[in-house]
């Protein structure tokens, strides 16, 4: 039988990649660390709350317990994208502010091969570092001027892992890769008197030379229950701050950052045959996490990240065959998250976000994978506390899926 | 049959739509558009939301004037002039390996084009330089100057200026073979190169005034064709034949007796004629700026004295300002001070200018950046020695401050690393 192959997979998921529509505007909160943190979540686990470090699924795909890619059947592929629209409001701001963006926040591979090995590659954002704020300042003198910062780019990791299903009930795995990026911030002063000189720089930070480790287990001791754990730690990274203004001078600074680690659990519990639910918990150790050569720097004093996902989810029927409607195959999803950013914070206490979340699996061919539906609506920050709120609406679709027999 | 593909082709035709849908959300709503907040996060420690203090003010460290000694070579003019306490020499040297050896000279002259004169007989002589003396080049001719050798090589005297019939002789003034030269020099620089080190024109003794010679620098448009008016050394071969050489190095120096301008002058001497100039270095102690801040603007403001201006009552003049390039302080007036070739900002100066506004951003931001040391800057009036514009500012040494130069710089820092807390 004749079958796609892994190439013609990759090109699927490379063009999905590259006419995604780049938009340059998201949280505010972007603009603070290493940028607004990223989980692993793909667009599936997003439906459920952010549930996936226990659920033993063969097309589960998210970047968070490499023990999970254990249960891949085939070779399959996974693609995300994901749109956002903020309302941000201050405490001193009568109405809020609406901007938006889209990324593609991640795409992994996982094979299958040889025997019970599966092998996995991919990348994923850890932070996404879009923002953009126009102010004008010194309203009414003679140098007033319009300051516009664009903020772009992302922390991100490149990562290959390999994991082993034992006996159809345990699945260990580790994963092993590369943190790096850079957050690239164009300032841009555009003076009101025209004979004042506009001028530009660009500031960027990077991170280097940090490599990651993390290893998982899943673990399914009866049928209707699953769970799982995981542990990562990152080795000190390199950070690099360069910045060019317009008469091309450069300069840099650089500092040794101490990343943080991180760990997760999670289980599922399957009540019937069609419905699951789903709890994730999982930290980042921010609070640990330093400037080694430098006491004074606002990276120590980051807030631990903490994820808590709670989710339900109505599967396909176990019972339904090719010939079944469409309708008997769908996976709906249902959640609830809550998240504490790790972002310094002006009062100390920790940044909080929360979202409902639903999705919508739909099955490619009969038993190739999903596409998947997510919305998800929520704020993060507070207003009176925090000083700056944002709430969110956020759409995404993704792509997961197999080998896809044409002759089906 | 029939009924299985109905029932495929609703199945894909619902997914088909699923997904259509959903990618026409991401691909035409809202989130897809790029926004801009004007909002800044009230709690953040990177200080984005700092107000920022973009403008300064700067003192004078240092000013005074100068009267140039001497100029590189990259003028286009050569000034010639003689007053009881200062004169001028004008040294050209020629390369004569063009010259034909085996054909014989009949005569050697120099054609020169003037610019300006008052309509009065000038006398020049023509001196040669020293031929024992190390070579020289336009760009660093000592300011104690070539030796010419005491008796004249060559003398003329001629009518320099305006002519009623030709309303633009007032302006470049093409004088031919004004003075001759004994075909014996030439002979001797082509039999000796060595000794080739050019010759010195200046005024006689008893002619006191000024007349300039255009270098060979200079070019002129003629219906929008470039034309020559170098000074030209025509020699003339027996029979049929003529060669002319250009300078291939001129330049000119002032020799002036007059006593050294006070430093502490309550005014600064802008002079086209005789170049003076004014020097001035800002004092950057209190600007609170470093490398990688960014310089918008930096003006500076001069007040000029009244009734100061020389010029013609509807011509304006122009004044420029440029980077020095070299040391200098305001206890002892230099003979000359180094400065960049092109000026970072020139003005037009009218008889009713009170103040002149100068912008030097670049030279300050070069300062800042640690590109150039801040040697100052140095105010001229272009086309020295071609006109006789001359104006007086306000020094920082006037009696009252509210006459006296000041600076204006606009400028603003870059972000700071995200690593560091900079909320003021």
């Amino acid at each position: 039988m004749n079958t796609l192959r892994i190439p013609a997979l990759l090109c699927s998921a490379l063009a999905l990649a590259v006419f995604t529509p780049s938009a340059e505007a998201g949280s505010l909160f972007a603009s603070e660390g290493l940028g607004l943190p990223r989980d692993g979540y793909d667009i599936a686990a997003r439906g459920t709350g952010g549930t996936s470090i226990g659920s033993v699924d063969p097309y589960q795909m998210s970047v968070n317990n490499p023990a999970a890619i254990g249960w891949v059947i085939r070779p399959q592929v996974q693609a995300g994208l994901v749109t956002e629209n903020n309302w941000i409001t201050t405490r001193d701001s009568d109405g809020s502010t609406r901007v938006g963006g889209t990324r593609l926040p991640g795409i992994r591979l996982a094979i299958p091969w040889p025997g019970s090995l599966r092998w996995g590659a991919g990348f994923r954002d850890l932070t996404d570092g879009r923002y953009t704020i126009e102010s004008v300042f010194n309203e009414g003198a003679d140098d007033e001027f319009t300051r516009t910062i664009h903020g772009a780019g992302s922390i991100g990791q490149l990562y290959a892992e390999f994991a082993v299903p034992i006996a159809d009930v345990v699945s260990v795995g580790a994963r092993f890769g590369w943190v790096g990026g850079t957050l690239r911030e164009q300032s841009e002063d555009d003076f009101f008197d025209g004979d004042v000189t506009d001028t530009e720089t660009v500031l960027r930070t990077r991170v280097e030379n940090a490599k990651s480790a993390a290893f998982g287990i899943q673990a399914r001791p009866v049928e209707r229950v699953s769970v799982g754990a995981y542990f990562g730690q990152v080795s000190n990274a390199r950070l690099k701050s360069l910045l060019e203004n317009d008469s091309g001078v450069t300069s840099e600074q650089r500092r040794k950052y101490d990343y943080p680690s991180t760990w997760g659990i999670g289980g599922a519990f399957r009540m019937t045959k069609r419905w699951e639910v789903l709890a994730d918990y999982s930290t980042t150790m921010w609070s640990d996490a330093e400037v080694l050569d430098d006491n004074t720097s606002t990276f120590n004093d980051f807030q631990d990240g903490v994820h808590i996902g709670i989710g339900v989810r109505r599967l396909s029927d176990p019972a339904a065959t090719i010939r079944s409607r469409l309708s008997r195959r769908t996976v709906w999803r249902l959640g609830y998250r809550y998240d504490e950013l790790g972002l310094p914070s002006p009062t100390g206490d920790p940044i909080k976000e929360w979202a409902l979340t639903g999705g919508v699996g739909i099955p490619v061919q009969f038993d190739r994978g999903f596409v998947d539906g997510l919305v998800e609506f929520g704020r993060r920050g507070d207003k009176d506390e925090v000083g700056l709120r944002e709430t969110f609406f956020r759409m995404g679709v993704g792509v997961t899926f197999q080998q896809l027999p044409p002759a089906f | 049959m029939t009924i299985e593909t109905e029932r495929w082709g609703r199945r894909w035709l619902t997914v088909a739509a699923l997904v259509g849908a959903t990618a026409g959300v991401l691909a035409t709503g809202p989130g897809c558009s790029e926004g801009e907040s004007d909002l800044f996060n009230p709690g953040s420690t990177r200080g984005l939301d700092a107000p920022l203090d973009t403008l300064d003010t700067v003192t004078i460290g240092e000013d005074r004037s100068y009267r140039s000694q001497g100029e590189s070579g990259q003028r286009s003019s050569l000034l010639l002039l003689r007053q009881p306490e200062y004169s001028s020499v004008a040294y050209m040297l020629f390369d004569v390996d063009n010259v034909d050896e085996d054909r014989v000279i009949t005569s050697v002259s120099l054609s020169v084009r003037l610019s300006g004169g008052t309509g009065d007989e000038v006398a020049v002589d023509a001196h040669e330089v020293d031929p024992s003396i190390p070579e020289w080049t336009e760009n660093e001719i000592p300011l104690e100057g070539p030796p010419l050798l005491a008796d004249p090589v060559a003398r003329q005297t001629d009518t320099v200026g305006f002519n009623p019939d030709n309303p633009d002789s007032a302006l470049v003034q093409l004088k031919t073979d004004i003075l001759s030269f004994p075909v014996s020099l030439i002979e001797r620089w082509l039999e000796e190169p060595e000794t080739n080190r050019g010759i010195g024109l200046q005024l006689q003794s008893d002619n006191m005034g000024s007349i300039v010679l255009l270098s060979s620098e200079a070019v002129a448009v003629d219906d929008d064709a470039v034309v020559t008016i170098t000074p030209e050394l025509t020699i003339d071969y027996e029979g049929e034949g003529v060669l002319n050489l250009e300078p291939v190095q001129d330049g000119y120096l002032i020799f002036d007796n007059r006593a050294p301008e006070p430093g502490d002058a309550p005014t600064l001497l802008l002079d086209q004629e005789i170049a003076s100039r004014a020097l001035i270095r800002p004092d950057l102690s209190g600007l609170d700026l470093e490398r990688g801040d960014t310089i918008h603007r930096a003006e500076l403001f001069l007040r000029i004295v009244p009734g100061t201006y020389e010029y013609g009552p509807d011509e304006p003049f122009s004044v420029g300002v440029y980077a020095n390039r070299g040391p200098w302080t305001e206890a002892v007036e230099p003979d000359t001070v180094s400065r960049a070739a092109f000026a970072t900002d020139v003005i037009e100066v009218e008889e009713d200018t009170e103040v002149l506004r100068l912008d030097f951003g670049t030279t300050l931001q070069d300062w800042i950046d640690g590109e150039e040391d801040n040697d100052g800057l140095t105010l001229r009036i272009l086309g020295e020695g071609l006109q006789r514009a001359k104006l007086q500012v306000y020094s920082s040494e006037a009696d009252s401050a509210a006459f006296r130069p000041r600076i204006e710089v606009v400028a603003s820092r870059p972000l700071d690393p995200r690593w560091e807390d900079s909320g003021q």
